[in-house]
């Protein structure tokens, strides 16, 4: 028994996946955003990954180096999600997308 | 491109590999849970539960590196604090906190008071185990910090003109007023009653 890169990479996958379907199954502009942050997510756990395990070793700092950008790059994302998602709410009193009629300008 | 030298081995240390396992299936069992609850509030708890998986993930799959530190406590902060804060935030203004959840000792109160307390025992024993907290600033100043400061300086100012653009877009955001969507006009005369808005909840 042991944790190898495709113990790792099969975790990343099932991360991005339900990410996935957040995003496109769901009607929830707030879980669809969690979603997105989910598959980030996961992008940066496959870096981890590939850094420790795999080809990346000789360079084993960049790996995590990417994956701080991306969380960091993940937190202004949902910030400017989530605002929009508050700008939509004033207008339509809900989160749910299919009740959104129009969100254009 | 050639490899020179070999590949790093697995982890097989029995103790790390079970708890890496447990922490593997917390992090998709959260992440499966706030897909799945039609509760936002529980959602946004399973989430940043996803993340603080995450990040305690990154603690133990890299024992011997020295990029560990760093990377979980930006996991911590950047990846689960902020945004579970943000979108508590959200709720806050718009719909879902106005009612308190249950009383001052429920059972949902208890509940998560439980969860909390264990997270915070696990992290305790994390820490305790691998010496993190002798050893942070030279973790992160001699290893991922210093590739960070020295290898992506570019990188480094475009994800900082990244932060002040999207804090100034949320300003904006949140600070402009929007205009009501007007309300439709009953169709009949002057006998017809005006049904009360309903509130429809997210």
């Amino acid at each position: 028994m042991s944790v190898s890169l495709n113990v790792l990479l099969v975790a990343s996958a099932a991360l991005f996946a339900i990410g996935c379907f957040a995003l496109i199954a769901k009607r929830s502009v707030v879980v669809m955003l969690m979603g997105t942050q989910f598959m980030l997510t996961a992008g940066g756990l496959a870096l981890v990954a590939f850094a420790n395990f795999g080809l990346g070793t000789q360079h084993r700092e960049n790996g995590p180096a990417l994956a701080v950008f991306v969380a960091v790059i993940a937190v202004c994302e949902l910030a400017v999600g989530l605002a929009m998602a508050a700008m939509i709410y004033r207008e339509h009193r809900t989160f749910l997308t299919d009740e959104y009629e129009s969100v254009g300008g | 491109m050639l490899l020179i030298g070999t590949l790093p081995s697995p982890i097989t240390s029995t103790p790390l590999v079970l708890v890496i396992y447990v922490v593997l299936i917390l992090m998709l069992g959260g992440a499966l849970a706030s897909v799945l609850l039609r509760n936002l509030r529980y959602a946004i708890a399973a989430f940043a539960g996803t993340m603080m998986s995450v990040a305690l993930l990154y603690l133990f799959i890299q024992p011997y590196s020295s990029a560990r530190a760093l990377l979980f406590g930006v996991q911590l902060v950047a990846a689960t604090a902020v945004p579970a804060l943000l979108m508590l935030g959200l709720l806050r203004r718009t719909s879902g906190l106005e009612r308190p959840p249950s009383a001052p000792y429920g059972r949902e109160v208890v509940a998560a008071s439980l969860v909390t307390a264990a997270l915070l025992a696990l992290l305790v024993v994390v820490l305790g185990m691998a010496v993190w907290p002798i050893r942070i600033a030279p973790d992160l100043f001699v290893g991922l910090g210093r590739t960070i400061t020295d290898a992506y300086v570019v990188s480094l100012a475009v994800l900082l003109v990244l932060l002040l653009s999207s804090a100034l877009g949320v300003w904006l955001l949140l600070g402009q007023r929007g205009e009501r969507r007007p309300v439709s006009q009953p169709v009949t005369g002057q006998h017809s009653k005006r049904r009360p808005e309903g509130r429809r909840d997210a």
